[in-house]
């Protein structure tokens, strides 16, 4: 055996560049790669930033209760479980991403006015996995369930933000026919018979609609158009959002995300 | 690597760091503004990619029946008005929001109002939970769930149920009679022949039925036609097909979900607040038809015929308001209006003998 090996590293030997120098100079980074590298950091940290620090409600009719940051109301209640104001030492606290107000923001989503059975049925399905999120798996499976009860109850008796004024447009109009009408022409019934008259929801399976954020509607239509969201009793929306153009899907979400409250219950 | 640079290596790190920067920086500037701009976009379909996912088109859309409407008119006969059909080959009924203002659009909407809400509109004469909407779905537009469009021209027809010539009218005072249990409504009975009810219902119903053709049988009238399963069906099995995708809005105990203000959202299916004995759903295979192409609401065609035999017979053989017409007893009713019929009306199940009707006071 060893015999065998004695020959070849003769010849490998021989193989070696006598040119070759270990301790060459590296060549500079072209100048170009760093450019791009810049650019995509530049871009991440803008994204990241993005969904660090969600988005105010600015614009808001007159003589309304705003909802902005830094006000003085816009700390959450002093009676607000500690949860929500400041965490726990595993979990980041609720407000840190739905906002002070369980306003939400962008694909963040608000809570406030939220029923108590949907609101626990979501952080159940969380932890459960058969509605995907990494960052409520995590923090849904450090819940016990009195806090998920205690958390959802404070969030269904929150008082629901003032929906944004909306630009009445093509998309309004078509995301109120979709709410009142439905198209079934393409099998997508209307929402207003399950998710209620004015989009307040009913029981623990129908969220309320009205006021939610329009970007947070949308990306939960994509995603149980595309199976990524999976825990719709019967898979009802997955079935309805597959039948929805791109366009309609923005369209009820920008309709429901302007929609105003008739009252808080 | 501090000794590969003979010039001062720092100053030219630093500086080359400067310009990848600022490179960068337009980089992402020009990325931004093509973002913005919708550059992409326009870039995309250039290439041929479609963006839109357009609505599919109307084989024959109402603007072209209208358009060959008014060439009739102007004696410029090119093209015969033919009959508006949707994408998914059925008639195409006017738009919501083509109700006209006027008066005819006035009695058009009223019309409309007591479809969709009918106990609020028509509170006199709706003994239970139940509105026309309920069975006849998007008010009463639906293919295969009992359209007004196809009913429209269908009458005056001929019934066995009443062995005699129907007119709408007629038609209708059997809906509030049956499906709406006008007996148990504050009234009575349903409303009076020739109320307004009946106009500003059929005025609804001729305003959606412009351009269907009358006296014809329409695809997509009625229910569709289940086969009864050889092996028939099975109430326990049905029993399962009700938990599974049917409790869900209509309860376990199959009594409707109201909300919070206490209006019912989701009807109740049996009990004193469903139809009654002598309403067309309370036979199994027309329940099986309806549900087979409307329920779960939103998944339409998704059970078995096997399930909707099954669930339809699970639905129908609990107790509901008796049949109106029953004078003597429910076994001389079952002789007298549903021989032959596929319902569990006037058999006894669980020793309890079906149509005696369900009390109003358990409720």
């Amino acid at each position: 055996m060893f015999n065998r090996g004695k020959k070849r590293p003769v010849s490998r030997v021989d193989a070696v560049d006598p040119a070759f120098e270990p301790w060459e100079p590296s060549r500079p980074i072209p100048l170009f790669l760093i450019a791009v590298f810049f650019a995509l950091a530049v871009w991440g940290s803008v994204h990241y930033l993005g969904d660090l620090m969600p988005e105010r409600v600015s614009k808001n009719e007159a003589g309304l209760p705003n909802i902005v940051a830094g006000s003085s109301q816009s700390m959450p209640d002093a009676d607000a479980p500690l949860l929500v104001s400041q965490g726990s030492g595993s979990v980041w606290s609720c407000a840190s991403c739905h906002g002070d107000q369980g306003q939400g923001a962008g694909q963040t989503p608000q809570l406030a006015g939220l029923s108590q059975a949907y609101i626990i049925k979501q952080l159940q399905d969380f932890a459960s996995g058969s509605r995907s999120n990494e960052s409520m798996r995590y923090v849904a499976t450090q819940l016990t369930a009195p806090q998920m009860n205690e958390l959802a109850d404070y969030y269904a008796r929150l008082a629901i933000p003032v929906a944004q004024a909306a630009e009445p447009g093509k998309d309004i109009e078509r995301g109120r026919a979709l709410n009142l009408h439905g198209d079934w022409k393409q099998d997508i019934p209307a929402c207003v018979t399950c998710h209620g008259e004015s989009a307040e929801g009913l029981g623990p399976m129908f969220p309320r609609l009205a006021g939610q954020q329009p970007e947070y509607l949308f990306s939960q239509l994509v995603a149980f158009k595309g199976g990524m969201r999976q825990n719709s009793p019967l898979s009802l929306m997955d079935d309805i959002a597959n039948r929805m153009s791109t366009e309609d899907m923005w369209a009820v979400s920008q309709y429901f995300g302007a929609l105003r409250q008739q009252e808080a219950n | 690597m501090a000794h590969i640079d003979s010039n001062g290596s720092r100053v030219s790190v630093l500086k080359r760091l400067v310009y990848a920067s600022m490179i960068g920086a337009v980089l992402f500037g020009g990325g931004y503004a093509v973002h913005k701009s919708g550059g992409i976009a326009h870039i995309y379909e250039a290439i041929g990619g479609r963006i839109d996912a357009e609505a599919p088109k109307a084989m024959y859309s109402r603007a072209q029946m209208e358009a060959a409407r008014k060439g009739n008119k102007d004696g410029l006969v090119q093209e015969r008005p033919q009959m508006p059909v949707g994408a998914n080959g059925f008639y195409l009924p006017p738009s919501e929001d083509a109700i006209p203002d006027n008066p005819y659009g006035d009695a058009v909407r009223r019309g409309r109002a007591i479809f969709t809400d009918t106990k609020i509109n028509v509170q006199d004469h709706v003994g239970n939970e139940m509105a026309c909407v309920n069975c006849h779905v998007d008010a009463g537009r639906r293919e295969n769930s009992a359209p007004m469009w196809a009913a429209y021209g269908a009458y005056p027809a001929y019934r066995s149920k009443t062995k005699s010539i129907s007119t709408l009218e007629d038609r209708i005072m059997g809906c509030f009679m049956y499906s709406m249990n006008a007996q148990a409504s504050p009234s009575g009975r349903p409303p009076e022949a020739g109320s307004d009810v009946y106009r500003d219902l059929i005025t609804y119903m001729a305003w959606m039925s412009d351009g269907a053709p009358a006296g014809e049988r329409l695809p997509g009238a009625l229910y569709p036609k289940v086969p009864k399963p050889e092996g028939g069906y099975d109430l326990a099995r049905g029993r399962v097909v009700y938990q599974q995708n049917c409790a869900l809005c209509h309860g376990s105990e199959g009594q409707g979900t109201r909300n919070e203000a206490g209006d019912v959202r989701f009807p109740p299916l049996w009990g004193p607040q469903s139809y009654n004995w002598g309403a067309g759903m309370a036979r199994i295979n027309t329940a099986a038809g309806f549900i087979k192409a409307n329920m779960p609401f939103g998944k339409p065609y998704s059970l078995s015929d096997q399930d909707a035999w099954d669930v339809a017979a699970y639905l129908n053989s609990h107790e509901r308001p008796k049949d109106p017409r029953q004078t003597g007893t429910v076994a001389q009713a079952a002789e007298a209006f549903h021989a032959g019929e596929d319902s569990f009306y006037g058999k006894t199940l669980n020793g309890h003998l079906l149509g005696t009707g369900a009390d109003i006071s358990r409720q």
